[in-house]
Order: structure tokens, then C-alpha cells, then sequence
């Protein structure tokens, strides 16, 4: 526990002082004043425009943090063998996995709150009034980013950082078309491919589920128990994630 | 083997953990959150500089969409508030889209009971499509005649249609010719008879053709 | 019980998709003894690194099995105890030394209220205490390996796994290194490291291990491996007569020309020197200079053309 713990300073202490991040962030804030700033130019449903590209900001900027730090972090860690000094003392690498993971995770929600806070501030000054299930949809970004990290995780555990990148990237956008697996298998009349499709639907995230941006924007009702569900199923998969890289990571070579 | 047994035991129970999850979801998420997410998209070509080439790619994704949304709607409650809006982005985005066109052409008119609409989509379909354009042209001859009552108007396009590839010229040309003679041009339709006559190639439709223009004479006739 | 019990290691590499695997490592076997300073050596590609990552943990054999103090590798806790120093330093960029050694120090477990003095301890050793404060990467190679000494000699350690300790040292630090080794050594430590000068292994180690081709050549006392080395006489003689040259190398013994004008004549072990002497005294030669000759630790290890312990 101890050395999940060190690990997990000592990755948040190095993405904190990399200076990428704050480049990050600055392109993020920049980003995310302006699309709210363009939603303006709607005329109407002024409000749910800026809010909902207030909410699409972050969640992509979200996955650039989740994607480059994520896959940045651990490939490097394995190509400049910082590695060495970590796992040849008393440590297991599900230590190492989930050290690193935690470390990860803290960088991204301090970088991820201060974005929110950005939006917050500047949706509050723009005088849009927003109910307070917008937190809801804040709330299910975070888990969408958590998802993507321990994916990011996953990838890194056994291939180049480069090709982890892109799996991660590809990852991203399989989970937001997975509706359409699922729609595809009910409309087939072959059982083997129903089978087929509607297991792929399972496999693959849906990350559509933490979705409810257009629902709280246009203060659509919210099933009772959806957002509570969403986040299980989030944590649920970053544990799927994480055991399978302990698996692959168990057999990786360094 | 027991760590085995122990990590293969919690994959398992997370597996299904999240299958049920999954489907609790499933059952809760309303489909329209979906197609409300693309309401407020610019309804002008200004989106398309934003899209870096991938206006096809996304009016293709938004075809789909449409198509469930058309789906789920007509098995529910039968009221498509975005279906006209989602047509008009995909024909924007991609206006060589031609299915969309032919949505608009056929059921438009009844599902939204507003004929207008219809007429406004084949008419841009008409301007950007080379090929199958003579059903566009046809849809929009039987829009003309059912829903403004415009003999006129309908023959035009009919007579636009059978003159489109891979018309059916024959069949196309008659009926233009009975709806000139609807809006009170019967001369212009016989000689428009003969032109078609004059210009086809194929014996079989030119017998078609003739045999038109010998009951259009005998109809003029018995008038 | 020994310290590392090596058996039949095996280990191959695959370089691309549609290669064939080369092995690495075939079937190695060797065990290194408690409380003693062992060399481990090879040419390049030999294995030695592969090894060293197999015993570390950080690669998994394909065949064989590793032990340290009895326990397998595969377990966690073969590795408390055991101290590893990579050939080249690899530090977080972003921490300072002391952060560094911090961090060491709680992966190791130590109790926190004697992190600091075992820190302290391992720069004093090191000779590093004036760049505490210095971030690892304004260091230069030289004083980061003595950095990288310094995390493997904090806590209690009963073994340390040292992959070319002294490269990139200057020879003040090779001298301070060697004199470290011989303090641990009579600590009861046991100190397993390779490389590929040498001399550092004929002034401190007293076992050596020789890796030729992924096999294992020798494995043993180096005063052992020495002894196989004596290779007759050396006899130093002024160059001048070039008759008696002749008949020297007629009876089968080398000679050498000198740059120095001299001659050098290996009596090689089966022949009898005295005759040779007595050729010598009789064209009233006198030997300049008459010594057993041994072989070089080099010669001994890779031989004149092929290579391969004796």
C-alpha cells in the first residue's frame, strides 16, 4: 500500500512540474471562454448553446489530458527505464499499475477542476442561469475521463506509446458510436451475427452513457438511478481495464 | 494456480457486473437525448469550414440517425419534430446525398403535412443531382399535381423526367402529355409526343410512343 | 544456502514479427556463494545483461528458475534485501537528489524516522552530500552513477546486483567504488556485478561467472581461473643475434622483436627453460630479465582468436 501510495505522489509531483500540461490548460481555458463566447452568436436557446459547448469543451479536452498524459506517462516511464529503479526493490507491478493509475487520476481531476471552475466562472458571467443537474453532467465527465485513462493505461501495458495513443483515440470514438453495434445487432435476423455484435456491444465501452450534457441542457428528465448506474458502470470498467493490464503488464518484458 | 483462479474469479464477476449495468442503462436512456444533440447545429454552410473535409462522413452518420430516429418515432407516436431539420443538415452538409432527397419526396408530405417542404428539398436535390434525377422530377410532378392542384407545373416535370437517363421514357412521356392536355396545351403536347418519338432510339419504347400518340389523337378526337 | 541459485536459464528474443527468436540465454547454470564479491563477464552480447535482468525480475525466463536466498524470483519478496544498480542511471528528471533517495527509501519501506540519516549515510558514502539539492538532471553521468550507488546501498541489504557499476566513472570514483565493494564486502554483503574492465575484477573480486554466446564458459575462484593461466617463462635478451634467434624459434618457442631493440622469448609451459638457457650461455646471451609468465585475465577469458574461458 505504501509504495501504491509513493507511486502515486511521485507521478503526480512529475506531471504537475511537466510543462506540457500547463500548455494544456491554457489551450483548454482559451478554448473553452471562446466556444461559450460563440455560443452567443445562437440568438436562441442562447443558454443551452453556450452550456452544452461549455460541456463539449471539457469533455475533449478532458480526452487530450486523459490520452497524452495517460499513454505519455507509463510509455515513458518504460522507455526511459525510470522503470528499473521502481520494480527491481519490493514492489509488484499491480502496485506499480495502480500507483501509477491513482497519480494520474489526481493530475487529471486538479487539471479537470480547473477547467470546470473556468466554466463555472464564465457561464456566471455571461449571466446563463443553469439548473443544478448541469453538475450531474460535470460529474459524468469526470468518469468518461477516468475510463480513458485507465485506457490509456491498459494500451501503454503493451505496446508503443505511439500505437497506445491512437488505441486510445479509436477507443474514444468506438465508445460513442457503440449505440449503433447494438441497434445493428437487433435489426439482424442471423443469430450467429446477433450474438456476434451484441457481445461486441458489451465488450466495447459505452461511452454514450455518460452523456446526459443534451438532457441537462434542455432540462429533459433524467431517469431516477441513471447517473448513480452511469458511474458504477464507469468505475466498473476502469476495474476491468486495470486487471487486464496487471495481466498484460505481469508478462511484459522490460 | 489459486492467484489464477482468484484473478480469473474477478474478471468474471466484473464482466457481469458490467453486463447488468449495461443493461439497466439500456432501459433507462431515452433516444431522443441523441437526436436532440445535433437541434442546435448552425443551419448554414458556415459548419462546413469546421469539419475539415469531413462534411460527407458526418452527413452519412447523420443519415443514420435520421433513419433510427424515423424508426423509433413511427413505431411510438408518429410526431417527427427533427426530422426536417436533420434533412435539411444532411442535404447542407452533402447535397449529392441523393436518399435523402427521395425521403424528403416521398413521405415528407404526410408526415408533416406540409407540402412545401417537400417541394423545397427536391427542388435542391434537383439543382445538384445529374443522375436519377427523373425520380426527383417525377415526385415533384405528383407534389405539384396532388398538393397545389398545378397541371401545369406537374407536366413540366414529367416531362423533365422523361427526359432524364434511365428514365422510363415511355411511360414518363405519356403521362406528361396527359397532363399538358390537363392544363389546356393540347398541341404542345402532342408535338412534345412526336419530339419524344423523334429522339428515342430504342424500337420498343418508339412503339410505346407511337401507340401514345395514336391515343392521344383518338382522346382528342372523342373531345 | 546460496545467495543466487541459477538453473538451466533460458531466455530468447524475437527481433520483429517474422523473425526467428534468437536465444539469449540457453540452459544457464550457476549459483553465487554468500558474502563474496563475484565478477560476472562476457563480451558483448554474451547474455550478461539478460541474466542480470532475470535474476532482478524485470524478464521472464522462458525456461529455468531463478532463487535468491531460496525464495523464487517470481515472488515479491525475493526481492527485500536485495539491492539493484542499473549500467546506466535512470532518475526522474523532475526530482532532486535527496527526493530521489526519498523516494527509494519509502519503496523500500523504510521507517520513516530513519530516512533521512540512511540518506544521509548513503551521499556521505558517495561523496555526494554537497548536491543534495541539485535536481538529478543538471548532474553529469559520473556523479549520477554514484547517485545510483548511493539508492542501492540504502537500508539493510544482504545483496547487491551491480549491471557495469563503474562505467562512465572517472578513476577517483573507480577507486572510491572498488574500496566501497571491499567496506560491504566485510559488512557480509554479497556483491554480484558485471563488467567489462578487467582489472576491477582482478583487484576486488574473489568468484568470477563467464558468459560467452548465451553459455556459461567458467564459474569459479578467480585465483583458480589465474592458476590455468601460467604459461611458461618469459626470457628478456638483448636483440643481437639473429642466428640464435632462429634455433630459438626452431625448438618451438615464440619470439618476440621488442621496440626497445630487445628480445622477449616465451618458453612455452612443456618445454624446459633450461635448455633453452643453456643455449643462451653457450652464444654468451645473458638474459636481461627470466619470470614465470602468466596469461592476461583477457587472454585467459577470450583467448587469441576464438574466445572462451579456459
Amino acid at each position: 500500500m505504501r509504495a501504491i501510495f509513493y507511486i502515486a505522489q511521485n507521478t503526480f509531483r512529475e506531471t504537475i512540474r511537466n510543462k506540457i500540461l500547463y500548455n494544456i490548460l491554457l489551450v483548454a481555458g482559451i478554448a473553452l471562454v471562446l466556444s461559450i463566447s460563440f455560443g452567443d452568436l445562437s440568438v436562441f436557446s442562447r443558454a443551452q448553446v453556450m452550456a452544452d459547448f461549455g460541456l463539449a469543451t471539457m469533455s475533449l479536452t478532458g480526452l487530450l489530458l486523459a490520452v497524452f498524459i495517460g499513454v505519455g506517462m507509463l510509455g515513458m516511464e518504460i522507455s526511459t527505464k525510470t522503470i528499473y529503479g521502481i520494480l527491481t526493490k519490493p514492489v509488484t507491478r499491480n502496485s506499480f499499475i495502480f500507483g501509477k493509475f491513482l497519480g494520474l487520476l489526481a493530475t487529471l481531476l486538479l487539471n479537470f477542476l480547473l477547467i470546470a471552475a473556468v466554466f463555472f466562472v464564465t457561464i456566471w458571467i455571461l449571466g446563463v442561469k443553469q439548473e443544478f443537474e448541469i453538475i450531474y453532467a460535470v460529474l459524468l465527465l469526470v468518469i468518461e475521463m477516468v475510463v480513458i485513462v485507465a485506457a490509456a493505461i491498459f494500451f501503454s501495458s503493451f505496446t508503443t506509446p505511439t500505437l497506445a495513443a491512437i488505441f486510445t483515440l479509436g477507443f474514444y470514438v468506438a465508445g460513442h458510436l457503440n449505440d449503433l453495434v447494438n441497434i445493428g445487432a437487433e435489426q439482424q435476423s442471423d443469430a450467429v451475427w446477433r450474438t456476434i455484435l451484441k457481445l461486441l456491444f458489451f465488450i466495447l465501452p459505452n461511452l454514450e452513457n455518460f452523456n446526459i450534457r443534451t438532457a441537462v441542457v434542455y432540462n429533459l428528465p433524467v431517469p431516477p438511478g441513471f447517473v448513480c448506474s452511469a458511474v458504477i458502470y464507469g468505475l466498473l470498467y476502469t476495474a476491468m481495464l486495470l486487471l487486464l493490464s496487471i495481466v498484460f503488464f505481469s508478462r511484459k518484458d522490460l | 494456480m489459486k492467484r489464477k483462479l482468484i484473478w480469473a474469479g474477478l474478471f468474471l464477476l466484473i464482466a457481469f457486473a458490467i453486463y447488468r449495468t449495461q443493461s439497466d442503462l439500456m432501459k433507462k436512456t431515452d433516444p431522443e437525448w441523441k437526436t436532440e444533440s445535433f437541434s442546435y447545429l448552425p443551419g448554414n454552410e458556415r459548419i462546413k469550414d469546421y469539419l475539415f473535409g469531413y462534411e460527407t462522413t458526418l452527413s452519412h452518420y447523420l443519415w443514420i440517425r435520421t433513419v433510427i430516429y424515423f424508426g423509433d418515432h413511427y413505431k411510438k407516436d408518429k410526431k417527427y419534430t427533427w426530422i426536417v431539420s436533420m434533412i435539411d443538415m444532411i442535404t447542407k452538409l452533402n447535397p449529392y446525398f441523393y436518399p435523402a432527397y427521395e425521403f424528403a419526396g416521398l413521405l415528407l408530405p404526410d408526415i408533416t403535412d406540409n407540402p412545401g417542404l417537400s417541394r423545397i428539398f427536391l427542388e435542391r436535390g434537383l439543382t445538384h443531382l445529374k443522375s436519377g434525377q427523373w425520380k426527383l422530377s417525377f415526385y415533384l410532378g405528383m407534389l405539384y399535381y396532388q398538393s397545389y392542384n398545378d397541371t401545369y407545373k406537374a407536366a413540366f416535370y414529367f416531362d423533365l423526367a422523361s427526359r432524364a437517363p434511365g428514365a422510363h421514357r415511355d411511360k414518363l412521356a405519356g403521362l406528361a402529355a396527359v397532363f399538358y392536355r390537363k392544363a389546356g396545351l393540347e398541341d404542345y403536347g402532342l408535338s412534345y409526343l412526336r419530339m419524344m418519338y423523334e429522339i428515342s432510339d430504342n424500337p420498343e419504347v418508339k412503339r410505346h410512343i407511337l401507340e401514345k400518340i395514336d391515343k392521344f389523337v383518338h382522346d382528342d378526337k372523342i373531345r | 544456502m546460496n545467495c543466487i541459485e541459477i538453473t538451466g536459464l533460458s531466455k530468447s528474443y524475437q527481433k520483429d514479427f517474422w523473425s526467428k527468436r534468437i536465444a539469449a540465454l540457453s540452459d544457464v547454470s550457476f549459483s553465487i556463494e554468500k558474502n563474496r564479491i563475484t565478477g560476472f563477464v562476457g563480451p558483448n552480447g554474451a547474455g550478461k545483461t539478460t541474466t542480470i535482468k532475470a535474476v532482478t525480475g524485470l524478464i521472464r525466463a522462458d525456461r529455468g528458475s531463478v532463487k535468491v536466498n531460496g525464495i523464487d524470483i517470481k515472488n515479491v519478496a525475493a526481492r527485500r534485501g536485495v539491492a539493484y544498480m542499473s549500467e546506466q542511471p535512470y532518475f526522474y528528471g523532475h526530482l532532486t537528489v535527496r527526493e530521489s533517495l526519498e523516494f527509494a527509501s519509502n519503496l523500500l519501506s523504510l521507517p520513516h524516522n530513519k530516512i533521512n540519516s540512511e540518506i544521509n549515510r548513503a551521499l556521505d558514502i558517495v561523496e555526494l552530500s554537497h548536491k543534495s539539492k541539485s535536481k538529478v538532471k543538471e548532474m553529469s553521468k559520473g556523479m549520477q552513477q554514484r547517485l545510483n550507488m548511493a539508492q542501492a546501498i540504502l537500508g539493510k541489504r544482504e545483496l547487491m546486483i551491480l549491471d557495469e557499476p563503474m562505467s562512465g566513472m572517472d578513476p577517483p570514483g573507480r577507486r572510491l567504488f572498488r574500496n566501497l565493494f571491499r567496506q560491504l564486502e566485510s559488512e557480509g554483503i554479497t556483491i554480484f556485478f558485471s563488467t567489462h574492465v578487467l582489472e576491477d575484477i582482478e583487484s576486488v573480486c574473489s568468484d568470477i561467472v563467464v558468459l560467452s554466446k548465451g553459455k556459461l564458459s567458467y564459474c569459479g575462484s578467480v585465483n583458480e581461473l589465474l592458476k590455468k593461466g601460467l604459461a611458461g617463462t618469459e626470457i628478456t635478451i638483448s636483440g643481437e643475434n639473429q642466428g640464435l634467434n632462429k634455433m630459438i624459434e626452431g625448438l618451438g618457442c615464440k619470439v618476440i622483436y621488442e621496440k626497445d631493440g630487445t628480445v622477449t622469448v616465451i618458453v612455452p609451459q612443456d618445454k624446459d627453460r633450461r635448455e633453452i638457457l643453456r643455449l643462451m650461455s653457450d652464444t654468451n646471451i645473458f638474459p636481461l630479465r627470466v619470470e614465470n609468465r602468466t596469461e592476461s585475465m583477457e587472454e585467459l577469458l577470450y583467448g587469441n582468436s576464438t574466445g572462451g574461458a579456459a
